[in-house]
């Protein structure tokens, strides 16, 4: 009698030990535990509950037996809970397909602009912020672009109802004139920002872009400092192996004035029909200068004490030449096929 | 401006192939930006700096690229000796202000032909993106195109009277131009005119009736330089750009109209094949032309440029360029020609230098300039920190124009405080934006066309009203959820779409962050829906809204989903933000109790909240809802709550039974107070 109960224990134990083998999933392990402890027709519990028929002195040795198993039982199941992963068709099939769980992405643009001010934080810059709607008198006169300046043709200006001289700024350049009233140097800061100008959106333009303008002004300031600044910074924004290339320019806030090239960085000036250098190896990327001597007048510098340099870049422009982006509108149109490439 | 490669080399003998001379002439500040071929001609299509009108000229361009290379021939270019003291014709040139019109030379010409230019005039004149007119006029563009200089040439006969007048335009006064428009004048036009009328608008471009055609006999010649403001002026004001009035514009030189008029009546006489019959001439240059000097250090260049630039080297190289300079010691006091109308200063000076010495021989050095004013941004760092939490939850950053329709900005707004533009590039761009919502619903719609379905998008940017007739200005974080939050996956077939908690609790969780708590509160918003529709608060500050979109905003953007959405000023959000503060855990065992009670529908969960603060026994930690029933199973008026409360004490292990006796307490004054029904 004892023996066949044994052995019969013993078949439960196999058969169990088998089973929890296959366990994937918690709701299975909670339904086997529930298969053999229940309360109500646990296979143990029926066990025990035959257990009342059986003589006095099994009783003891069989109850013995029975809660050596229960104990074995227990033990399985805290132990597989803890190695319990999540098991398909019996096993982890580490190629089926990730969850897609939703993360969103920062625009290209910020993420391009905050590369920049970071480079620039590095070097002791600080970030000016200044507003979008300025006064003709901050964006155009006290830069030394004074009315029916042939400069101003170039700037096509959105101008405010109601409000005289007030308009939608052309570059962050105002933030500069602000700072330089309001600090005396030495100065160092960038400037970035939206900017706008009266262009009929196409692949080219946009009425809104976002530009970075940085000054530096302090008592022997000179160009080659401008140079070296610049090249600097171009290496640790598009790489160590990018060559610079200053030539003469023409802004009215800055003299002498530079436009800054850098070399291709996709065909380094190998490939005539190169895709966005044209061939010509040189991508314009920059304007700078050292300031105009008017310009820091107008915001009681003297400079005869006191130069500085400053200068500009488009971020949508960095940012289509960089990636190879066919069409400006697309920055603003935010479709999130686009969004999702650059993290 | 075109340049004819071929015709430069009349004045300076460079020889190289394009490429190479594309780069000589970028160096000097010269930017090419096309090479065309014209009748097998090479031109280059180069961008003139506004600066720079000397260089809208062949001889102009040439002179910077002899002082480039000095090592090359360079003709200079020598002005026909023509005999111009005949004025044996009544003639007269009267002005009406020297301020206008500085200078008017002005000649007449009898018994001349006019015919076609020769093969070889007409194509140069199109090399230069001209179109040949007769021999006559091809010639005053030649002129033009070689030294600068603008010509007018009138048909003599067409003009009543025998006088030229330069003067302001009456008021009502009109002219046909010679491109067939016909244009009225007032005041700001400074006109050129006959005993009776206008013949040409001054600078800009002539009257039809006066123009040069195959019947012309005798002609008047015009070589003028006009003020730049008054030709920059009228040249906006009629939409027209001529090769003229580019010129004037931008500054002619002073000095050289009566060599030009000279260069034309060689080149006529050239044509005429026979000595010119010259009736008339007169230079009415009453106003003084008085040169600029400037004093320049001659350690000045090595100073500003960072290298070291021999005086030698300087002197040169500014000679070249045509300046005057007159050694003065450890100085030199420079003359500026009066075709360089864009030099004032020692800087302008130290640019000619470097810009011929090359850009490419400055050194790079960086600046030991230490920032005193270097503060870290904390607006700066709170957009950073904000944004890298609402992309870590899925919410995508899109930036807008800042531009609206008016209808849109009235669907946000009960008030037209809108700020206008005055000149905008169309209707949906007219006034600026307040509020960020419309751009991000515009992207919605995008993105759900695509069959995007998620669409949760942010913005930071600028809303803008008038308020006390002052402009302000906001910078505003908006964000915006629509459609599936959770979509269901293989392994889990659940699928949850946006609703109000979850965007509410989304939003809190980049509250939590920054430390802050907010409490909403019903308002009314023209864009939301009545009933969901509230204030945003921190510490009873207001700082935005949230709510769900009406329907007809949603229908207006072609969305067909409820719109979740949250707008805040971030300045107020910096000024309210917690900063980080250590305080230690309780170390102690937690007990929890729950409790289970319906509550009147008119009490919300704010009312609840602040009565159980109220009876909040000491050793109460806190609490939480964690169900929440509304149905058939209760009454009507009832809502049913289920929640959690923590018990522990800062000091020592709680007892069970102190636990049980403080619960009970805490429950039986709760159901008192709000009269709940435990269950």
């Amino acid at each position: 009698m004892i023996d066949e109960l044994k052995k019969e224990i013993e078949k439960v134990k196999k058969g169990f030990l088998q089973e929890i083998d296959q366990i994937l999933s918690k709701e299975d392990l909670k339904k086997l535990r529930d298969k053999y402890t229940s309360r109500k027709n646990g296979i143990l519990t029926e066990f025990m509950h035959n257990l009342k028929k059986a003589s006095k002195e099994l009783r003891p040795i069989a109850g013995q037996t029975i809660n050596e198993l229960k104990l074995i039982i227990e033990d399985k199941f805290k132990e597989t809970e803890k190695t319990l992963i999540s098991k398909v068709y019996g096993r982890v099939d580490y190629s089926l397909p990730e969850f897609d769980f939703s993360v969103g992405y920062s625009h290209i643009l910020s993420n391009i602009l905050t590369k920049i001010e970071d480079i620039f934080l590095n070097s002791g810059y600080e970030i000016a912020y200044g507003f979008e709607v300025e006064s003709e008198y901050n964006n155009f006169t006290a830069l030394n672009i004074p009315e029916h300046h042939p400069a101003r043709d170039e700037h096509d200006t959105f101008f405010i109802k109601d409000f005289e001289n007030t308009i939608l700024r052309t570059h962050t350049s105002p933030v500069q004139i602000r700072y330089m009233n309001e600090h005396k140097p030495p100065i160092k800061i960038i400037s970035p920002g939206k900017v706008f100008r009266k262009d009929e959106p196409d692949a080219t333009h946009t009425p809104v872009f976002t530009q970075v303008e940085g000054l530096l002004i302090d008592k022997d300031i000179n160009f080659s400092h401008l140079k070296g600044t610049l090249e600097s910074f171009i290496k640790s924004f598009f790489g160590e192996n990018i060559n610079v290339r200053f030539r003469p320019g023409y802004f009215p806030f800055t003299e002498p004035s530079a436009e800054v090239d850098i070399s291709c960085f996709l065909c380094f000036g190998k490939d005539q029909d190169c895709k966005i250098c044209k061939g010509t190896g040189w991508l314009e990327i920059l304007g700078s200068g050292m300031v105009h001597p008017k310009v820091l007048l107008n915001c009681n510098i003297n400079p005869e004490e006191y130069s500085g340099f400053a200068f500009g870049m488009g971020v949508e422009r960095i940012a289509l030449l960089k990636y190879g982006i066919p069409d400006i509108r697309m920055f603003y149109e935010n479709d999130i096929r686009f969004l999702s490439q650059f993290g | 401006m075109r340049v004819n490669i071929e015709y430069l080399k009349k004045f300076i003998n460079i020889d190289t192939d394009k490429l190479k001379m594309k780069d000589l002439l970028a160096s000097i500040g010269l930017e090419v930006s096309e090479l065309i071929t014209c009748n097998g001609k090479d031109i280059f299509d180069v961008e003139i700096t506004p600066n720079r009108p000397d260089w809208l000229s062949h001889y102009g361009i040439a002179r910077d690229i002899h002082s480039k290379l000095q090592e090359l021939k360079f003709s200079t270019l020598k002005f026909p000796e023509v005999h111009l003291d005949k004025q044996n014709e009544d003639f007269l040139i009267n002005i009406e202000d020297i301020n206008d019109c500085p200078r008017y030379t002005g000649c007449i010409v009898r018994d001349i032909k006019v015919n076609e230019s020769s093969k070889e005039v007409k194509e140069l004149i199109e090399s230069f993106g001209l179109r040949p007119i007769n021999n006559i006029v091809d010639i005053s563009n030649l002129v033009l195109m070689t030294i600068g200089q603008p010509i007018h040439i009138f048909d003599l006969d067409k003009i009543y009277g025998n006088e030229i007048n330069v003067r302001r335009a009456l008021n009502g006064e009109s002219l046909e131009l010679l491109d067939g428009q016909k244009i009225s004048l007032n005041n700001e036009f400074l006109v050129i005119c006959d005993e009776k009328k206008p013949v040409a608008i001054a600078g800009i471009m002539g009257g039809e009736y006066s123009g040069i055609t195959f019947e012309t006999r005798n002609i008047f010649i015009e070589s003028a330089y006009f003020n730049p403001i008054i030709i920059r002026r009228g040249a906006r004001k009629l939409g027209i750009k001529t090769e003229a009035s580019y010129r004037f514009e931008r500054g002619a030189d002073v000095l050289v109209t009566q060599k030009a008029i000279s260069f034309v009546l060689e080149m006529i006489k050239k044509v005429q094949k026979q000595e010119l019959n010259i009736t008339y001439y007169n230079d009415v240059f009453k106003k003084e032309f008085k040169p600029i000097f400037i004093e320049l250090s001659k350690d000045y260049p090595s100073t500003y440029t960072g290298i070291e630039i021999k005086d030698s080297v300087s002197e040169q190289i500014l000679r070249n360029l045509g300046f005057k300079l007159e050694n003065k010691g450890d100085k030199w006091i420079v003359e500026i020609p009066s075709y360089r109308v864009d030099i004032f200063n020692k800087q302008d000076l130290v640019e000619e230098i470097i810009r011929i010495y090359g850009y490419d021989k400055l050194s790079s050095k960086l600046p030991l300039c230490v920032n005193e004013n270097l503060r870290t941004n904390n607006e700066r760092d709170l957009i950073n920190k904000i944004r890298n939490h609402l992309t870590s939850i899925g919410f995508n950053e899109v930036i807008n124009y800042i531009f609206h329709s008016y209808e849109e900005n009235k669907l946000f707004s009960d008030r037209e405080n809108f700020l206008e533009i005055k000149n905008p590039i169309g209707r949906d761009f007219s006034v600026l934006r307040n509020s960020l919502i419309p751009g991000l619903l515009k992207n919605s719609a995008l993105n759900f066309n695509s069959s995007i379905k998620r669409v949760s998008l942010f913005e930071f940017g600028k809303r803008f009203y008038i308020k006390n007739e002052k402009i302000r200005e906001e910078d505003i974080l908006s964000l915006s959820a629509s459609g599936i939050y959770i979509e269901p996956n293989w392994k889990e077939q659940i699928e949850k779409d946006f609703d109000f908690y979850i965007f509410q609790s989304l939003f809190s969780t980049m509250l939590k962050k920054i430390h802050v708590k907010f409490k909403l509160e019903k308002d009314h918003f023209p864009h939301l829906l009545d009933e969901c529709s509230y204030l945003v608060k921190i510490d009873e500050h207001e700082i935005g809204y949230i709510g769900s979109l009406k329907k007809e905003i949603i229908d207006f953007y072609k969305i067909d989903k409820p719109v979740f959405v949250v707008e805040v000023q971030l300045s107020k959000i910096s000024k309210y933000i917690k900063e980080d503060s250590f305080k230690m855990w309780n170390k102690f065992p937690f007990s929890k109790r729950d409790f289970s009670f319906l509550i009147d529908k008119n009490i919300d969960y704010y009312e609840l909240e602040s009565v159980m603060e109220k009876l909040k026994p000491a050793i109460m930690e806190k609490y939480e809802l964690f169900d929440l029933y509304e149905g058939n199973k209760i009454p009507a008026s009832k809502v049913s709550f289920s929640m959690a409360f923590y018990y522990r004490s800062k000091k020592r292990t709680l007892t069970s039974d102190e636990i049980n006796d403080t619960h009970i307490k805490f429950t039986e004054k709760l159901i008192k107070k709000l009269d709940l029904i435990q269950r």
